[in-house]
């Protein structure tokens, strides 16, 4: 016995009526192939296939029971109903539509509640981040009032399967992709990758999966910082599909631009309008030039869309990531990274040239889906590489004082007049001249007296002797406070608004202290994210561990190899004052540059043909 | 002069063990891993950088490597820099000659016409050459 379908098929245009004529294909929904169909339910006769409808576009057929794929081509196109029922006794009609609100290029599915068809992208839920490891997941449907805010939704917008799923443009022409809220767990024996990943398993639900925030946290589950701004929790936030390139004096996100720098050597910030300055602190003039809502992408963005890729990592198939490697070792979005317009991991990858070095187009990247941080089309792309961007959220209030003397004894003990520091702070070292082994490290010292202190674990008995020279660096780290709102910071460092130094940290921001590694001799400042089995980021729901994940800051499991599981990314642990933290890695980084790759050594003040900026903007 | 490190990768449970450069924001003193060969992998190391203390996993596989013609064959035809500068070397030659002026110019020479060609094809071979060369190469 076989089923039947049949259906009067309608037009592209939206409106439901009759399509004379059409060609109809069926096929298997896995491999593809067109299916055997017969013209009774006996199994006699063969209509072809494709075939056409009639004059009055009808058509009526019988295939072995099961579920296919319907494909109506039109002259105006295609038009895909996916999965529909071919079941023995149930005659099964395409023409079973809710006719309101088609739109061009609609995909059906079939809804067993109603035994309509309806449109797919409708089945999405409004401002879902998704599941790791399924279709759209990382990006989202905007709940909230866009048009106002100026952009508008790319055709696709809502449909998850779509290359635009979760895009939105700005009116100056900026695609950006909504990334909406989400609880997120690590490390939980609940979590479904934690018998493969422990305690650097993460899980990611949509805010939709809680009554409330007290719900998430008592299931372990946090909201990210990056959903607070102003003090009010967010319903997501719009970041730039692109690194920024010049668009008429507009610091814009633009497929295939040439990215902005901080440098006069390359496509530099100071050609926008307004001329910012041509260093880190012109970023957020930079981004101003689209809007007053705009900023460059803070930390904790950044740090929120690498905790979504290697929480699609670790739950994907190659089904719906395309960067995915089942091997678990390259399993994260590739760039352009290894100096020649490729990625370092993977030669597929291409990019084409900006006319600088070999610094790539924005979005550039082909194939694209791999580039981006979900692996689909609809992805935030190229956070691997490429330029460094300004990351700010997270800086520091930092000074030097001179080193006069270094014991050769266990512990170290460093001569530094009035050195004002406290038992168990962080100081980095450099520039001394004979013991040079404890030079570019980063120590917690041991406080001896006003003008000694001496470095936790570190035996200098079979050091050489100090001779001259050296500064001890030391200073107080601050993360933006979630009252703050983003777009109110600018960039220089005297101001309450101000994103660096001491007048602006005490109006926004609190005291944090980094987890840096501070053992001889894995204490140098370039470190790599991962330590073995080691937990790389804190699974707390609130408080300063909270905080440091949420700004990509391990809890200490750095070490000089990394992880595969965190990209091998490149931590460059340092004290600066007025620090301007930089994220992703350059073009030529290596398996040093990834979606957490995070650079704590640049200042306010410092600039490079290598750094440039993503902005990005809250509707609330 | 860059010289040519090769090494082998390590791997367990959890890392991927590769070669320690120094870090540097120098673009020139930037060290640039080149291609794997049958399990070696190499990498171009600029004049003047010295190798940090490389990770136990393979330090004892890092040597420095004497060219020979076949390796440094070998290496061109894998090493997407290499493949790079090829193609820019063309790109340079094509925006100004088609491959029409070419076989022309090719075809009436001598002539001042193809001494300018040549010379401006050594120009551009030329800074290929030096590319490679800043590669180790």
């Amino acid at each position: 016995m076989k089923a039947v379908i049949q259906a009067n098929v309608f037009n592209q245009n939206g409106a439901v009526s009759v399509a004379p004529n059409a060609s109809i294909a069926i096929r298997d929904p896995d491999s593809g192939a067109l299916i055997q169909l017969y013209e009774d339910r006996d199994g006699n006769g063969n209509p072809g296939n494709p075939f056409l409808a009639d004059s009055r576009g009808f058509f009526r057929v019988y295939a072995d029971p099961g579920t296919y794929h319907v494909y109506v081509t039109t002259v105006a196109g295609t038009q895909t109903y996916l999965d529909v029922p071919f079941l023995n006794n149930t005659l099964t009609s395409l023409s079973d539509v809710d006719p309101s609100g088609l739109r061009d290029g609609d995909a059906f599915v079939y809804d067993s509640a109603t035994s309509k068809f309806i449109p797919r992208r409708l089945t999405a839920s409004l401002n879902d981040i998704g599941a790791p490891g399924n279709q759209g997941f990382g990006v989202g449907i905007c709940p909230d009032d866009y048009a106002t805010a100026g952009f508008s939704a790319l055709v696709g917008a809502d449909d998850p399967a779509s290359a635009n799923y979760g895009n939105y443009q700005y009116t100056d022409g900026s695609i950006m992709c909504w990334i909406p809220a989400f609880y997120y767990r690590i490390g939980h024996a609940s979590n479904p990758t934690y018998s493969t990943y422990g305690v650097n398993s993460i899980d990611v639900r949509p805010l939709s999966a809680f009554l409330n925030l007290a719900q998430a946290n008592a299931e372990g589950y946090a909201l990210h910082r990056a959903f607070y701004d102003g003090g009010a929790a967010q319903q997501g936030f719009f970041i730039d599909k692109y690194q920024c390139s010049n668009n008429g004096g507009v610091a814009s996100s633009i497929k295939d631009g040439n990215p902005l720098s901080s440098n006069a050597a390359h496509n530099p910030f100071s050609e926008l309008d307004g001329a910012p300055t041509n260093n880190y602190s012109g970023a957020f003039a930079a981004a101003k030039t689209r809007g007053a809502a705009f900023f460059p992408a803070m930390r904790y963005m950044h740090a929120a869309l690498a905790l979504l890729a290697t929480a699609h990592a670790q739950a994907a198939t190659s089904a719906y990531c395309a960067w995915y490697d089942a091997d678990g070792v390259t399993n994260f979005p590739k760039g352009c990274n290894n100096n020649a317009l490729g990625d370092t991991n993977d030669a597929e990858v291409t990019y084409t040239s900006d006319g600088y070095d070999n610094a790539g187009k924005t979005g550039s990247g082909v194939p694209f889906a791999k580039t981006t941080h979900n692996g689909q089309a609809c992805g935030v792309a190229d956070l691997n590489g490429n330029m460094w961007e300004i990351s700010p959220g997270l800086t520091c209030v930092a000074a030097d004082k001179a080193i006069t003397g270094a014991t050769q004894t266990n512990p170290v003990a460093l001569t530094v007049a009035g050195h004002g520091l406290a038992t168990g702070a962080l100081v980095h070292v450099t520039g001394v001249g004979g013991m040079t082994q404890i030079n570019e490290r980063i120590y917690t010292v041991t406080v001896v007296d006003p003008d000694t202190v001496t470095l936790d674990g570190c035996d200098g008995t079979a050091f050489t002797a100090y001779t001259s020279g050296g500064t001890l660096t030391s200073g107080t780290f601050y993360a933006l406070n979630t009252s703050a709102s983003a777009a109110d910071l600018t960039g220089s460092n005297a101001l309450a608004t101000d994103a660096f130094g001491p007048t602006g940290v005490a109006a926004h921001s609190a005291a944090i202290v980094p987890a840096f590694r501070t053992d001889y001799s894995n204490n140098t400042f370039a470190r790599r994210y991962g330590n073995g089995a080691a937990q790389v980021l804190s699974g707390a729901v609130s408080g300063d561990d909270w905080m440091r994940a949420s700004l990509g800051l391990p809890a200490a499991a750095v070490s000089s190899a990394g992880t595969n599981l965190f990209g091998q990314d490149h931590f460059y642990q340092y004290i600066r004052n007025e620090l301007c933290p930089l994220a992703g890695g350059n073009r030529g980084d290596g398996l040093d540059a990834g979606v957490w790759a995070l650079g704590l050594s640049s200042r306010r003040g410092s600039s490079s043909g290598n750094v440039g900026l993503r902005s990005a903007c809250y509707l609330g | 002069m860059t010289s040519i490190v090769s090494y082998r990768k390590a791997y367990d449970a959890h890392t991927t063990y590769t070669i320690a450069t120094p870090d540097s924001q120098d673009d020139n003193l930037r060290c640039t891993e080149l291609c794997t060969l049958d399990g070696t992998t190499y990498v171009a190391v600029p004049d003047g950088v010295t190798l940090p203390e490389q990770p136990q996993e393979i330090a004892d596989s890092v040597q420095t490597v004497t060219l020979t013609p076949e390796l440094r064959e070998a290496i061109c035809t894998t090493s997407p820099h290499v493949a790079l500068i090829n193609t820019r070397v063309r790109a340079a030659i094509a925006e100004r000659y088609s491959m029409s002026d070419e076989i022309k110019l090719i075809r009436t020479a001598p002539s001042p016409e193809f001494d300018a060609y040549n010379a401006y094809v050594e120009d551009c071979r030329a800074w290929g050459r030096a590319q490679r060369a800043a590669l180790g190469l």
